[in-house]
């Protein structure tokens, strides 16, 4: 149990749907301290800190409605994850062979009538409208992006939020809610319609500011507690995203546009671009090629360089293709198996993983498990010999660096005794064709980057 | 008569579900008695923290 707490905890913080299904001591047993194999004093106590809810199925016949409570959790709520623990004489309890019956779902919150006219006027009336779409939205972005166009309103996307508006329109925001530019836009719009965000901080690295909405915040969310959680909103709506934003389409005629959205929108991109850490325009090559060679691909990224970088600039072409474990919890090691996970949920899509060599020494021995598992992902690895991000933050704070200049593997011997393929290309080109060649592989393809290389130095001229 | 463990991963299957990460132990292998009888594939990872965290990756 505790060896998957920490995935738990991640999915938890970014509200993501996982159903967790483990064994446990049998009843009698349970609390007992015999020092019995795999023995907690209490595993759902454990990990209830990190779950929609936690069950211990005492008797069968339990089963099929803690099952449909887990999945009502899914299709209806703050998605995150649940356990189900099962007592090892449970589990092997008899029960009549019944054909197994999923129960009917319940459907997705609407929002309160009332709320959604006053939303709508102040939408109506509003001179300097702004949205923020976070990955709460992501279900939403159509909608969202009529709504945005009725309203000339900028949309700034979270990290989780990148890809509901697709990368050219004329209205999308780019950096962080943390840069200058975009905290000077909350202080000004009179009016901020916020969907599916918790405004965390860890969206505003390297610099987390407290948000500061000067104007009346409409904020819409599944979670009720997200609507009174860091400051209040003039109307906190609890509702689904989707149906949040279908229902202000129908209560706002068309024509209510504020005129100058665009105008303010390419304003603010183009002074992100001058706040922007120098490290992007290296990474920013990087995921402009990645873009060029696997287009529509899902990028699924670690706590590193590349990511924090990406983070700043990348725009994703459509939602559910950009996301990392530098938001939430925040765990090394997630990019790596999270970007299998994303594999095999969309065979049909190129993935890209983006780790550090810090990062990817937490979990590289799932290159095995992929191998097995016939996942042909791009993996690329940024390799500065370091906790690169750590060790510049002590250096920030004047702290000895102890503990950072890590001895690092050869990545590229390692990832082949685990059976996939790995190279160090020398240059841009070569970089281009091991990008192409690993979305023809039933392997992972490990590419490695090293700081100051010729590749690195190609990449940031 | 079937045993918990596979009536559990028929109604798995019920509800739709098509992959599942485990890695099986004493403990769990009650729970794969009843696999072979379903569409479910599973993928074995090599330590329960990458079960967790391809199973994100899948979902999000
Ligand atoms: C499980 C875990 N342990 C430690 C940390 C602290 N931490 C955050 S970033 C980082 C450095 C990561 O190094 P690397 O993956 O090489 O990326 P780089 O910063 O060098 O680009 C560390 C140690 C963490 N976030 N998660």
């Amino acid at each position: 149990m505790t060896n998957i707490a920490t995935a738990m905890g991640q999915a938890y913080a970014d509200s993501v749907p996982m159903l967790v299904i483990s064994s446990v001591n049998a009843r009698e047993q349970l609390g007992m301290r015999h020092g019995r194999l795999h023995e907690l004093p209490s595993q759902q106590g454990l990990v209830s800190g990190i779950t929609a809810f936690s069950h211990t199925i005492l008797a069968p016949s339990q089963l099929p409605e803690i099952l449909a409570c887990a999945f009502a959790v899914f299709s209806s709520s703050r998605p995150r994850p649940v356990h189900i623990e099962i007592p090892v004489d449970v589990i092997v309890a008899e029960v009549e062979d019944s054909e197994p019956v999923a129960w009917t779902l319940p459907g997705r919150a609407a929002p309160d009538a009332s709320q959604i006219a006053a939303a709508a006027g102040l939408l109506a009336g509003s001179r300097r409208p702004l949205i923020i779409a976070g990955g709460g939205a992501q279900d939403a972005a159509a909608g969202l992006r009529v709504l945005a166009e009725r309203l000339d309103a900028p949309v700034f996307m979270t990290i989780n939020g990148k890809g509901i508006v697709p990368p050219v329109h004329p209205l999308r925001l780019s950096g962080n809610l943390g840069m200058m530019p975009l905290r000077a836009e909350l202080a000004a719009a009179d009016v901020v319609l916020a969907i599916g965000t918790e405004f965390g901080e860890t969206e505003m690295y390297p610099e987390p500011h407290p948000v500061r909405i000067a104007g009346r915040l409409i904020h819409v969310d599944i979670d009720p507690l997200q609507l009174v959680t860091q400051f209040p909103a003039a109307l906190p709506i609890v509702a689904d995203a989707r149906l949040a934003v279908a229902a202000l389409l129908s209560a706002l005629p068309a024509g209510t546009s504020s005129g100058d959205g665009a105008a303010r929108a390419g304003a603010i991109r183009a002074a992100v671009d001058q706040v922007l850490w120098p490290a992007c325009a290296t990474h920013r090559r990087i995921m402009e090629i990645v873009d060029q060679v696997l287009p529509n691909a899902i990028v699924a990224g670690d706590q590193t360089e590349p990511v924090y970088c990406a983070n700043q600039f990348y725009q994703a072409a459509r939602p559910r293709s950009y996301f990392n474990s530098s938001t939430g919890y925040g765990t090394l090691g997630y990019g790596l198996p999270a970007a299998f996970g994303a594999k095999l949920g969309a065979p049909d899509r190129p993935v890209v993983s983006l780790m550090g060599d810090g990062g990817i020494q937490f979990s590289i021995q799932e290159i095995a498990a992929a191998v097995e598992a016939g996942i042909g992902v791009a993996v690329i690895v940024w390799n500065n010999a370091s906790y690169g991000e750590i060790k510049a933050f002590m250096a920030d704070r004047d702290i000895p660096q102890i503990g950072v200049d890590i001895f690092t593997p050869d990545f590229v011997a390692v990832a082949k005794g685990l059976g996939c393929e790995a190279l160090r290309p020398d240059g841009i080109e070569a970089f281009r064709i091991a990008l192409a060649e690993s979305a023809r592989r039933t392997v992972p393809t490990l590419i490695e980057i090293a700081e100051g290389s010729p590749l690195a130095q190609q990449l940031r001229a | 008569m079937v045993t918990c463990g596979e009536y559990l991963v028929k109604l798995l299957e019920a509800y739709g579900v098509e992959l599942i990460f485990g890695i099986p132990g004493v403990h769990t292998v009650e729970l794969y008695r009843g696999l072979p009888g379903t569409k479910i594939r599973h993928v074995t990872p090599r330590h329960e923290q990458g079960a967790g965290f391809m199973a994100d990756g899948y979902a999000a």
